[in-house]
């Protein structure tokens, strides 16, 4: 039988340590370019939608109250986002980026996947239904 | 009252269950090493017996309730039954008499086929092919199997496994019948079904084989009989042809050390089909086995 | 007071019930139809480089013996009768972990006609772990969530409405 042959890689099994990376209990480097999950600067955003209407998964909807007053409030669904980072190429402005380090998002309910990026009382205030731009 | 301790505390009963779970635990953690990985935490066993007793338990609708629930425990029940009879650990076994060879044998193929009648008894397909592969695989390696073990007890001149382990103690079996110690060991896989002869419970071909519908109570007796099977046997082996057994010590070593060579060899092949396993068995196992002791046979003649 | 000793061997026998399945669960995969790109890296997580086995998790062939059912994919409109069969067959407790972006909520196909949109429209799910696929890193991390959560029974209140800048 060819594979008693491999006896010899079997043995050496032995001879060192396991290349188990032990995952809780020690944590290597990222790659910097992982695509984690996604960060939104407020500041240099136009509202234009682009990300919104770029993404295959439907993941993102710019909901903007007044978008002179820079009141925009950005919905991210992270059950659905594929991390394709399609958005972040698209972005005029450049404000999307994903994050490398946020990557160990698993929760035991579906209600922390729906996430409201903006300022607090943007994002009150289209909680309470004062929605405008696009919506779902 | 001292019976009772024997048989319920040590060396039977609770003894017997401990050194098969401590003796899974180490064949799980030596392939997992020669794998290049971590393996399962010292506690593995008893924590997947445990939950296993406290899982529901679901009976088919089909089945004949008294053999669903019976069998498992007239297989472990046999498995155990046949640790009184080896030494175990050193010690004298604990209730011999003459033929109790035979006895250890036929109480070892109990588990094996109380798995494979507990497959035959529902009607799920897979249940039923892994049953009819036990019980083929049952009928391919016992034969050689046993006749490896007779090897000794020809030498020795006596059915008893005290006595030929007496005789074994002078004489070094392992020197004087070299094949029939190979057959033995690869018999020991045959009848513990590890990999290459694992095909009657192939998870990707056949789901689970004969123990699909098992779980809960059950399961966890089935799986306590393997853990004493592999005790047993691997004591079996080891007093007949590497020398007796003469204290703790060189029980742990000696078992240990067939036990290492048996993960070696189930680290290195893959499965066999069932009908290269019994293809193998009848026409290599069987013709080794039968020129042992036609050896032994001429060489008495001779002398 | 004659309840004192009953409980207490009660709460013995309990957290050692509870003990033991936190460090045996056995866990069966199905694929509900997916890319198999999260399959492949439920594969890899059992390798030797990154291990489930050292948590106790090991992969078996039959439902009646898992405890956890990793399941990816869409649920498509065959796999939904097939999914929901194995659901059954698992005896209690028994545990959901869904895996990959297809099986939280359908994903890029989550308004297809063919499609459920999701594993929690069809069986209940304990665990999430989204990514497409997710890394082995993230699903030993949502494994080890799910197994943490058996150890305090109390469900945490969902956060509705969260903010991370």
């Amino acid at each position: 039988m060819k594979l008693a042959s491999m006896i010899g890689d079997i043995l050496e099994g032995l001879s060192h340590a396991p290349v188990t990376e032990r995952y809780p209990y020690e944590r290597h480097d990222t790659p910097t370019r992982l695509r984690g999950k996604l960060l939104w600067c407020k500041d240099a955003c136009t509202a234009c939608g682009l990300c919104a209407k770029d993404c295959p998964a439907d993941a993102l909807a710019v909901l903007a109250i007044d978008k002179k007053a820079k009141q925009i409030v950005l919905r991210y669904h992270v059950d659905r986002c594929t991390f394709c980072a399609q958005c972040v190429t698209n972005c005029r402005q450049g404000c999307l980026t994903m994050s490398s380090l946020d990557w160990e998002l698993a929760a035991l309910d579906r209600q922390t996947f729906t996430l409201y990026y903006g300022d607090e009382t943007d994002v009150q205030a289209i909680l309470a239904g004062n929605l405008e731009g696009n919506v779902p | 009252m001292q019976t009772l301790l024997v048989l319920v505390i040590f060396p039977g009963g609770l003894s017997v269950l401990a050194l098969g779970m401590a003796y899974e635990w180490f064949d799980r953690k030596l392939l997992a090493r020669l794998q290049n990985r971590l393996g399962p935490r010292w506690f593995q066993p008893l924590a997947d017996t445990i939950k296993l007793l406290a899982k529901e338990e679901v009976m088919p609708e089909s089945v004949n309730p008294y053999l669903f629930v019976g069998l498992p425990v007239v297989a472990l029940a046999g498995a155990m039954t046949a640790a009184l009879y080896v030494p175990l650990l050193g010690l004298p076994p604990a209730y011999g008499f003459v033929g109790d060879l035979i006895v250890t044998i036929y109480l070892l193929c109990l588990l094996t086929l109380c798995m494979g009648l507990a497959g035959a008894n529902t009607l799920d397909r897979f249940s039923l092919i892994g049953a009819t592969r036990t019980l083929t695989q049952l009928f391919s390696y016992e034969a050689p199997f046993l006749l490896a073990l007779l090897g000794p007890a020809l030498v020795a001149g006596s059915w008893q496994i005290g006595d030929i382990t007496a005789y074994a103690e002078q004489h070094l079996l392992l020197v004087t019948q070299p094949i029939g110690f190979v057959v033995a060991i690869i018999g020991l896989m045959g009848k513990l079904e590890l990999p290459p002869f694992d095909a009657p419970t192939a998870k990707t071909e056949i789901v689970a084989g004969a123990m699909t519908e098992y779980s809960g109570r059950g399961l966890a007796l089935f799986h306590l009989g393997k853990g004493v099977e592999l005790v047993v046997g691997l004591t079996l082996v080891a007093a007949f042809y590497l020398g007796s057994i003469a204290n703790p010590l060189d029980f742990f070593a000696k078992t240990l050390g067939l036990l290492l060579i048996v993960v070696g060899v189930q680290a290195l092949l893959t499965r066999l089909r069932i009908e290269q396993t019994v293809g193998l068995w009848w026409r290599y196992g069987a013709l080794l086995v039968l020129v042992q002791l036609l050896v032994h046979i001429v060489w008495e003649v001779a002398a | 007071m004659a309840h004192q000793p009953e409980s207490f061997l009660h709460k013995i026998a309990d957290g050692l019930k509870t003990w033991a399945r936190i460090n045996s669960p056995w866990a069966i995969h199905f694929n509900s139809g997916s890319c198999n790109g999260c399959d492949i890296e439920i594969l890899a997580t059992l390798t030797p480089r990154y291990d489930l086995e050292r948590f106790g998790l090991k992969l078996q062939g039959s439902p009646r013996h898992a405890d956890v059912l990793i399941v990816t994919g869409p649920v498509t409109r065959q796999a939904r009768d097939r999914l929901v069969r194995i659901y059954e067959q698992m005896p209690e407790p028994k545990f959901v972990v869904a895996v990959g972006s297809c099986a939280l909520s359908g994903g890029v196909f989550h308004d297809c006609y063919n499609v459920a949109g999701g594993i929690d429209a069809v069986i209940p799910v304990n665990a999430y772990i989204p990514g497409c696929p997710p890394r082995p890193e993230a699903i030993i991390d949502g494994v080890a969530k799910l197994l943490g959560s058996l150890k305090a029974p109390a469900p945490t209140p969902a956060a509705a409405n969260e903010q991370r800048d």
